[in-house]
């Protein structure tokens, strides 16, 4: 009588004991599957930000090849990159979130500071600046930026080549 | 009851999670890889674009060749020529050795099966393989009909100049149903080239 008494007790504990035991193994096993999809998850978002920047490399790539046709005297206008390459979106840039070109043509090693400064937004060249002195000097630095928001949380990126070009060493 | 049915469930997270992780790997290895190739196949091609005398473009997609001619700066030994100076003033880079000098050297771009193929005077060489899915777009601005809309060349340099602009696309594997439209344009690996040299299958068209 005492045993059996003795035994239901035991039961009971360890009846008890198993769905706690069940419950923190569930806990464990719930907090492993989150991590793995939360690591999932990180890696295509990785992955979509590395093909963002690769992206940007080629609008990069794209404006500078369509930069040599210029020559002196439209490299340094006013607005000539407005009318001339800003008019258009670049290939692959619509991948791009937000994206915003600036330029900035400014004196390399020159004797004035005058600067020209171009961008397109959302569709849209425009000219800053309106120098025309820049045609006098013998090399300019072209500093062209894309700019645009992306993972993780909409954070804005960056992406620039400089260009230092001098007269005569483009076509005449 | 409870216990077996909850552990069950879980047991198909756990089989679900690494299914997902398996296939997400492996499709990410495939994206990396097709993304080297493109851009391997575009620098190529924007490398022998560079120097091209000529650019020849047939087919659409997976059937498009390119055919090029450049000059023949390289011996079969890979040494550089010494270049000949003509009596108009150009220089022509020529085998003399040979009973008719060779100095125009054609190369081909194409897909060949699964594989890219450069080919330069009949040798082939495979750029990339297991690319049966790429997309090779090719437009040049003197012959594309739409070239007012896809470059941005200038009025006044219109015919004074010559773009190439190369896309290049793959299929991504993310879903078992396979990629949408959208999805394989995203993977698009672009390129535009300004042709150095003066064009000589096209009179008139060359480097302003």
């Amino acid at each position: 009588m005492f045993k059996a008494s003795t035994m239901r007790k035991t039961l009971h504990r360890t009846g008890g004991f198993s769905l706690l035991e069940n419950v923190f193994a569930c806990a464990v096993i719930c907090l492993f599957l989150a991590g793995t999809f939360t690591a999932n998850s990180e890696s295509m978002s990785i992955l979509r930000m590395g093909r963002d920047e690769a992206g940007a490399s080629q609008v990069l790539q794209q404006r500078i090849e369509q930069l040599r046709i210029a020559n002196w005297q439209a490299i340094t206008g006013s607005t000539w990159i407005r009318d001339n390459i800003l008019n258009k979106d670049a290939d692959g840039s619509a991948n791009l979130q937000g994206v915003i070109e600036g330029i900035s043509i400014t004196p390399y090693n020159g004797l004035t500071t005058a600067t020209n400064q171009f961008s397109r937004t959302l569709g849209t060249a425009t000219a800053n600046g309106g120098n025309s002195s820049l045609i006098a000097e013998s090399a300019i630095k072209v500093t062209w930026t894309v700019t645009w928001s992306g993972l993780p949380k909409g954070r804005i990126h960056t992406r620039q080549n400089v260009a230092i070009l001098g007269l005569g060493g483009v076509a005449k | 009851m409870v216990a077996a049915a909850v552990i069950a469930m879980i047991a198909g997270g756990v089989a679900m999670a690494f299914v997902a992780m398996q296939r997400n790997l492996a499709s990410t290895r495939d994206y990396a890889t097709n993304h080297g190739d493109e851009m391997r196949i575009s620098d190529y091609l924007a490398l022998d674009l560079r120097r091209a005398l000529s650019v020849q473009i047939s087919g659409t997609g997976g059937t498009t060749r390119v055919t090029l001619t450049i000059p023949n700066f390289y011996d079969s030994n890979g040494n550089t020529r010494m270049p000949t100076i003509k009596s108009d003033g150009s220089v022509d880079y020529r085998d003399s050795s040979a009973p008719t000098p060779v100095s125009r050297v054609t190369v081909a771009y194409y897909l060949s099966g699964s594989a890219m193929i450069r080919e330069q005077a009949g040798a082939r060489q495979a750029l990339a393989v297991n690319v049966q899915d790429f997309k090779l777009t090719v437009l040049d601005s003197t012959t594309d009909p739409n070239a007012a809309q896809d470059f941005s060349i200038p009025v006044v340099l219109a015919g004074k100049v010559a773009q190439v602009k190369t896309r290049i696309s793959f299929s991504p594997t993310y879903k078992t149903a396979g990629a949408s439209t959208a999805t394989t344009a995203a993977t698009t690996f672009y390129n535009t080239t300004l042709l150095r040299n003066a064009r000589e299958d096209k009179p008139g068209v060359g480097l302003y």
